[in-house]
């Protein structure tokens, strides 16, 4: 049941832009057996899963032997949201012909308030430990999710800015096999790196 | 837990190394967002970890980096010199090409041979008057680039350019260069695929044209230009006008020879852009007429100082150029308070509207007008009396504002004057407020070109 695009204010600001979306639910089945239903166009944020509607595989259900079910939830309550996003905008913005290339399948004509909504459920949709983070981001590179993969990589990087060799070891239990001499080397090849 | 690691059992550590299990290719993911010497520092977690930055095509941005003043150049020429290969992105703001020439001279080589594909090389300025760098012409043979910005270099005429030099170039960005506008012309001949051109002159050339048959977006900040002509560009949809970062704008007669695909221009200003299109030079007067018009422009933004009446009919005179405008954005401009006040009233301003020819956009296509930093002054709403008594296919007004409750205070106002029209109007539709944001704003550059920040006008 895919709801036409809303309008708060019933007759004005009409959309141009049809584009028919698909009513279609698609099955997808987690590593460990449950199911969830996706609309196809959520789903189709997944390029791999994408491929195999258009290829015709996926009628039974889509079964996703990489993707915990605890996991497959929070990604597709990303792709809820996000390919939403995509959609809702055209009631703002008339552009025809606004169809643009790249990989900004994020927020394109989002009024404001609908931005800092979307800003603000990414960032708390990767506040989490760091055994679920990992999980999203091996998830997001099989399903092949861009925008989510970036932003759970992202976050690890935001992890490790700023901080020092000892201290980033410690977050992520990196464990520490160099010999002294071993390291010695390793900070005197990258010495520039390692002076500040 | 990575593999091949040395299996000493770690009594320090409860938790599993979950990191170090991610394959390479997303760990190098990971690591080319850190700033670059982050990224290097990574090699010192442990063995597995020593190879990924010099195994990770390297990313180098110097403006994202906490380089210190005195160790700026040599840092970035060390990390350069180092890195094995290839380069994705290398992003200088910070160097100028004369340090840089002392800690590393090779470095012009170094990324040709290291087939970097996009390089932002933008001189540090320290003062305004300093000589320019001449650009090396090693620069010129990067035959890998596929995007370039370059700032602050003297590119002298007789600097060697082969003619397909830039096979992979799809976006390039020339600001405040000493360069000549034929040289602009070879290097657009020399980039087949062309697709993003970005121009931020002061004065040099003082008369450029472009010609592409690739290029599709183009962005414009211009000052002291005097003339500025888009001659043939048979792909291009999109015209893209800001506010240098430095210098201010001043008047440029802005020439549309051939533009068939042209879909979105913005933001034009009456009171900079003498527009030409084809040989007719659009005035007050100019009446739409196949000669004078571009067809295809479907988004149109307009700034226009509402209390200056000259503006207002080149207002008219504009969207008479623009017949099939379907999103229309006009900002307001503040009126200047020292300009004469001799300026009509606006009983002026409602005889011009109702008195104007017909303006066939307005008329008939546009569905969708974004006013921006509108005050709510009289003159401000006599055109939107005009546009709500004549726009047929209306449905949408937003009122755009940095402040929402003047957003939707005005948006109220724009209601209450609907309403109380002695015609009813064509389309129901309901004024809204907006909050202005960058989205909003820039939503006539869908494009990813984050450029109305003055510091890196091209950053990409």
């Amino acid at each position: 049941m895919a709801a036409t695009p809303a309008d708060a204010s019933s007759s004005s600001s009409e959309a141009v832009v049809g584009g028919e979306k698909s009513n279609k639910m698609i099955t997808l089945i987690s590593s460990d057996g449950e199911s969830f239903e996706a609309t196809e166009e959520a789903a189709k944020m997944s390029v791999t899963i994408k491929h195999m509607i258009e290829d015709g595989c996926a009628d039974d259900g889509i079964p996703l032997p990489n993707v915990p079910a605890k996991i497959l939830s929070m990604v597709i309550e990303y792709c809820n949201k996000h390919a939403a996003d995509a959609d809702d905008t055209n009631k703002h913005v008339a552009d025809p012909a606004d169809a643009d290339e790249d990989d900004d399948n994020n927020n394109n004509n989002a009024s404001a308030g609908e931005k800092e909504d979307l800003k603000s459920f990414d960032a708390s949709l990767v506040a989490v430990d760091q055994a679920t983070l990992f999980d999203i981001i091996l998830a997001a590179n099989f399903l092949s999710i861009k925008g989510l993969l970036d932003l759970a990589c992202q976050k690890v990087a935001d992890d490790i800015k700023d901080k020092s060799v000892e201290e980033v070891r410690e977050i992520f239990k990196i464990e520490n096999d160099f010999t002294k001499e071993e390291e010695e080397a390793v900070r005197k090849e990258n010495a520039w790196a390692f002076n500040e | 837990m990575g593999d091949g690691a040395a299996s000493h059992p770690a009594p320090r550590y409860n938790g599993e190394d979950r990191i170090s299990a991610l394959p390479n290719d997303l760990l190098g993911d990971i690591i080319t967002r850190l700033p670059f010497m982050d990224a290097a520092r990574t090699a010192a977690f442990a063995s597995h970890w020593r190879q990924i930055w010099r195994s990770t095509p390297l990313v180098l941005r110097d403006a994202d980096a906490h380089l210190s003043e005195a160790t700026h150049v040599a840092t970035v020429a060390r990390a350069l010199a180092d890195h094995p290969g290839p380069f994705h992105t290398v992003s200088l703001f910070g160097c100028r090409a004369a340090s840089l020439d002392l800690e590393l001279p090779e470095w012009p080589r170094l990324l040709t041979t290291k087939r970097i594909e996009n390089l932002c090389f933008h001189n540090k300025q320290t003062q305004l008057q300093t000589t320019l760098s001449p650009l090396p012409a090693d620069i010129l043979c990067c035959g890998s680039l596929q995007s370039l910005s370059l700032a602050f270099w003297k590119i002298p005429d007789d600097l060697l350019l082969a003619a397909n030099a830039f096979p992979n170039l799809r976006k390039l960005g020339l600001v405040r260069n000493d360069m000549s506008d034929q040289y602009i012309h070879r290097l657009l001949v020399s980039s087949p695929i062309l697709e993003y051109l970005g121009l931020v002159l002061n004065g040099k050339p003082e008369r450029v044209h472009v010609c592409s048959q690739s290029l599709r977006c183009l962005f414009l900040g211009l000052s002291k230009v005097e003339e500025f002509t888009v001659v043939d560009t048979p792909l291009l949809e999109r015209i893209m006008f800001f506010k240098p970062p430095y210098g201010g704008t001043d008047c440029v007669r802005f020439r549309i020879a051939s533009a068939p695909k042209l879909r979105v221009i913005g933001y034009l200003e009456p009171r900079i852009h003498k527009l030409q299109i084809g040989g007719s030079i659009i005035k007050p007067d100019t009446m739409a007429s196949p000669g004078t018009v571009v067809p295809g422009v479907e988004v149109l933004a307009l700034k226009v100082n509402f209390g200056v009446f000259w503006e207002v009919k080149m207002l008219a005179s504009f969207l008479r150029c623009f017949p099939n405008v379907g999103t229309l954005h006009i900002e307001s401009v503040q009126p200047d308070p020292s300009v004469a006040a001799h300026e009509p009233t606006g009983e002026h301003h409602a005889r011009f509207w109702k008195e104007a020819s017909p303006v066939e956009s307005l008329r008939l296509h546009i569905r969708s007008l974004f006013i921006h930093k509108f005050q709510g002054d009289q003159n401000e709403f006599e055109f939107l009396k005009y546009v709500a008594l004549n726009a047929r296919e209306l449905r949408a007004l937003l009122v755009v504002s940095p402040d929402k409750k003047i957003a939707l205070a005005l948006a109220d106002e724009v209601n209450e004057m609907a309403n109380k029209l002695d015609r009813p109007l064509f389309q129901p539709w309901t004024a809204r407020g907006l909050l202005e944001s960058p989205r909003v704003r820039n939503v006539l550059i869908s494009a990813k070109v984050p450029f109305l920040g003055v510091r890196d006008p091209f950053r990409w």
